[in-house]
């Protein structure tokens, strides 16, 4: 048999990415920021949507730094006369409140704390989807059928009330315990539908590779099934995050969080039943929260949808011009 | 009964009437003219009236219109409500009031009672008589009797009524309209008044429907839902409800249902105060009882629409659990009350709806001269429009604190650190807490906002879980016009079952003329007030238990509420602002039975 003899030779299996030993340390180096940094850069900067996301994110992110900094005054009642409309002038660009509190500072000062909470509530709905997901669907059987009835289990539960409940019961203040709260149970949906896309990649001939040559369950979904997801993984997060601003800004509009400084909505339920909505002296006390809102939440959406891109292989070789071949057939799908 | 009986069971009898009236309408509109009529811009009201034409009774013998007063009530969907005022759960005391007639009303701008449903009170001795007006009468004709009153004193005896306070038993007069309390002993007369004088305390109990509860337990009676053939003795009787509005119609048979003149009082179901607000300012509704609306919702209210305050004798103020070991202490409270500037937090809070006590102790704000009097001076206002910082400094370091980076420390070197908790829910409150931990801050304290639903907070509280927070430092009520009940509140604060934990024996303080000291005990004080049977003596006391607390602070009183009551004259003719008459809560309620509140002509 032909293929014995070639056994015999010391065939190397590894890939040549691997650990071949004329490989330097620092070629090693250049090219994982080749192929996970530079490139996905390049694709994700390529599309409109990433763009225009990234940059609204960096401004949020400025913000969020100024106020880390104190580089803007902190709100504080009666800092200002009450109610003066936004433009009016300089010293509060975008007017005060009825207490008197800059909304400016209102609003940049609460970044920090929302920021922080929807990476901590996109963080724990992800990493527990993930775990659970690629666990259930590469190990089957017994495993399966437990993480999948936890799951189902989790999902039954209706998400807005148990959210209430818990706030009331546990009072968290602190915004990374908030953010996991408001997406406990996040994850559940997220962990069924990765398992199933975990069900097709097991099956993938690289996978049973792996397998065959004996490499450890950890290492197989480490290296050969997590990177395949991550497409998925990414725009989930992204969404996931995006449920948190909102259901965050729904609850303490609705008093139901708690809160020891005030944020966007709680700013917008002080504005509601501070007739914002009848009357125009009062209106940019609602406006503004509402665009720091949207503006936010249509960040995290641009950016959701050209994440998609970076993970997409076709594009992704074309746009950082590794390949000839692609072209052709991607000028055709241009403007998707 | 089968008046009313009639008037449910369909609408042919209704409408019957109105065609009757309608055909009369043509006889007597020459005659009628029109009343009041100095709103002469007032709209056409025909989209309610049906044929807007002016109608008369003929029974009165004055002028009726087929007119309906629109109002609403936030307590919720009438067809889940119902009129036993004696079952508060489910009770719609908005409605209740149109229907019932009240023993007296307390009119906050004269600061006295007027006769309303008793034509006399008297207090002699041992013995309190009540006096039924000669005229009340049920909407079926029959009279009002001492049997009614009777019924009702004694189921409110299963209920534990305010008047079982200070009353042993009751029973009929020497006649069918006097009702005569045996009390337990000598009691001072404004506390059995004040016991059966606020807005809500109400005449309902007709006695051959509540007759079968006398030998049942006060169960039987919460549980009773009515909601059937409701006997009205007030000026409007119940016609019909729906799960959007009640329908409540002029009863003729009230004494002073000449002054009523429209037919149709419609009270609908909204829970949002902000359609509340909508249906004021749009035209929707012409009266609310009580709505609440910053500035400049009522600023932009149509000029047609009149405000009227009134106070709550309730408000925002401060509770300490006194048992903490930084607020325990007598100076740190007396540094906070100098820290805050009460008349900045009212002002963030509700400009026009907060008032600011200038004398921090359990009086309401109107009550304050009155009782105080020529001494109001002695007590120490803690600067109501100024943070004074330099007293509290001295009081921090009398006390054993010392500023290090801006902050306060014991000795230990601990902050004032604490958590300050506010019910959620409340806007209004948590804008006065936001600038109360503002200040407080900025002086050097360690506050944080806790903010938690409102069950919690109320259990908190009871269980002694906090440090200091957000309290209503007023009971509320006509009843916290007589400091008795504000005082010894404040001492014991039933509401929270005490949890303030504020020691009530005997005490050194200041004393009141400036020179050495004087003990007190004031909840003993307080007590002795029920026994005095003069205003002079008990003057004496509320003065020196006003000075306790002005001095040890259980409370900090910061803002009194001031009650918002609508009325519309768009449609209607409405009274001069500085009329007396809208000193009587509910305005909506009061003025159209004395005759202020009438459909304009035309």
């Amino acid at each position: 048999m032909p293929t014995e003899t070639e056994d015999k030779e010391s065939v190397s299996w590894q890939s040549d990415s691997g650990v071949s030993a004329d490989v330097t340390r620092g070629e090693r180096l250049s090219e994982f920021f080749e192929e996970r940094v530079r490139k996905p850069a390049i694709v994700a900067w390529a599309d409109r949507r990433t763009r225009i996301g990234l940059v609204i994110l960096a401004f949020y992110i400025g913000m969020a730094v100024v106020a880390v900094f104190d580089l803007y005054r902190a709100p504080s009642t009666n800092q200002a006369p009450q109610l003066i409309g936004p433009f009016e002038s300089w010293a509060y660009p975008l007017g005060t409140t009825m207490s008197g509190v800059d909304l400016l500072s209102l609003i940049i000062h609460s970044t920090p704390d929302i920021l922080l909470m929807i990476i901590a509530g996109g963080v724990w709905a992800t990493a527990i989807a993930v775990l659970v997901g690629t666990l259930a669907g590469y190990k089957g059987g017994m495993v399966d059928r437990v993480l999948m009835s936890i799951s189902d289990v989790v999902m039954a539960i209706p998400g807005l009330p148990l959210v209430i409940i818990l706030a009331v019961t546990f009072n968290p203040k602190n915004p990374i315990v908030l953010g996991i709260l408001i997406n406990i149970s996040y994850w559940a949906g997220l962990g069924r539908s990765l398992r199933s896309q975990v069900l097709t990649i097991r099956e993938d001939s690289y996978v049973e590779a792996s397998r065959t040559m004996g490499v450890g369950t950890p290492r197989i979904i480490l290296k050969d099934i997590i990177p395949n997801l991550m497409p998925y993984v990414t725009v989930n997060f992204v969404f996931a995050a995006r449920y948190v601003v909102f259901a965050s800004i729904g609850l303490f509009f609705l008093g139901v969080l708690p809160y020891s400084v005030q944020n966007w909505g709680v700013t917008l339920n002080y504005a509601y039943s501070g007739g914002a909505l009848l009357t125009w002296e009062a209106a940019h006390w609602l406006l503004f929260p509402m665009i720091a809102i949207m503006g936010l939440s249509l960040a995290l959406i641009l950016l959701g949808q050209g994440m998609d891109r970076v993970f997409n292989p076709r594009v992704r070789t074309r746009l950082a011009e590794s390949s000839e071949s692609t072209r052709a057939t991607d000028d055709t799908t241009e403007g998707y | 009964m089968a008046m009313t009986r009639d008037r449910r069971s369909g609408n042919i009898y209704v409408d019957r009437r109105r065609l009757i009236q309608g055909a009369g309408a043509v006889g007597v509109s020459a005659l009628a003219g029109c009343t009041g009529g100095d709103n002469t811009d007032a709209d056409d009201d025909s989209e309610e009236s049906g044929d807007g034409s002016e109608n008369s009774d003929g029974g009165s013998g004055s002028d009726v219109r087929e007119a309906t007063m629109v109002s609403a009530t936030n307590n919720g969907v009438p067809t889940d409500m119902h009129l036993n005022p004696i079952a508060t759960q489910n009770y719609d005391d908005i409605v209740g009031a149109h229907v019932f007639e009240r023993f007296v009303a307390y009119n906050f701008e004269t600061q006295e009672f007027e006769m309303a449903g008793l034509e006399d009170w008297a207090v002699d001795s041992e013995m309190f008589t009540l006096t039924i007006r000669e005229d009340l009468n049920w909407e079926n004709g029959e009279p009002v009797t001492a049997q009614d009153l009777v019924t009702q004193f004694r189921l409110e005896k299963k209920t534990s009524g305010a008047i079982w306070d200070f009353a042993e038993s009751v029973e009929e007069g020497d006649n069918e309209k006097t009702v005569v309390f045996q009390l337990t002993e000598e009691t001072n007369p404004q506390l059995l008044k004040y016991s059966i004088g606020s807005q809500s305390d109400r005449i309902y109990a007709y006695h051959p429907v509540y007759e079968e509860f006398l030998d049942q337990d006060a169960s039987a009676v919460q549980q009773f839902e009515w909601e059937e053939d409701v006997v009205a003795n007030g000026s409007f009787s119940i016609e019909s409800k729906s799960d959007q509005a009640w329908t409540l119609t002029r009863n003729d048979e009230y004494y002073n249902a000449d002054k009523v003149n429209f037919t149709e009082l419609q009270i609908l179901q909204r829970e949002d105060n902000t359609a509340l607000q909508q249906g004021m300012s749009g035209g929707e509704l012409d009266a609310m009882s009580s709505m609440f609306a910053p500035p400049n919702i009522a600023n932009s209210m149509p000029d047609h629409v009149q405000e009227i305050n009134t106070p709550a004798k309730w408000g925002y103020g401060i509770v300490f659990n006194h048992e903490n070991e930084h607020f325990g202490k007598q100076r740190v409270r007396k540094a906070i009350a100098h820290v805050l500037n009460r008349e900045q937090i009212a002002q963030n809070a509700g400009p026009r709806t907060k008032a600011v006590p200038d004398v921090v102790t359990a009086i309401a704000v109107d009550d304050q001269e009155s009782w105080l009097g020529d001494q109001m001076d002695r007590y120490e206002t803690y600067g109501p429009g100024t943070a004074q910082t330099d007293t509290a400094a001295e009081l921090l370091r009398e006390a054993g604190y010392s500023k290090n980076d801006g902050v306060w420390e014991d000795e230990d070197g601990n902050s004032i650190s604490a958590q300050y908790a506010t019910p959620s829910g409340w806007t209004d409150w948590t804008t006065a807490t936001d600038t109360v931990v503002d200040q407080l801050n900025s002086f050097g304290f360690d506050l944080e906002i806790d903010s938690k639903p409102i069950g919690d907070f109320f259990g908190d509280y009871i269980e002694s879980n906090f440090e200091l927070g957000a309290f209503y430092w007023l009971p509320g009520g006509a009843r916290s016009s007589f400091p008795f009940y504000p005082l010894r509140w404040e001492l014991v604060c039933p509401d929270i079952d005490g949890g303030h934990g504020f020691p009530t024996g005997e005490k050194t303080i200041p004393a009141m003329d400036g020179s050495g000291e004087m003990t007190i005990n004031p909840l003993e004080e307080i007590k002795e007030i029920t026994s005095l049977s003069s205003d002079d003596e008990a003057t004496e006391i509320i003065r020196r238990v006003a000075w306790h607390h002005n001095q040890t602070l259980p409370f900090i009183a910061i803002t009194e509420k001031q009650e918002q009551t609508w009325i519309s004259g768009r449609k209607f003719n409405v009274p001069e602002t500085d009329d007396p008459a809208l000193g009587v809560k509910w305005a909506t309620q009061w003025l159209p039975r004395v005759g202020k509140f009438t459909a304009a002509g035309n």
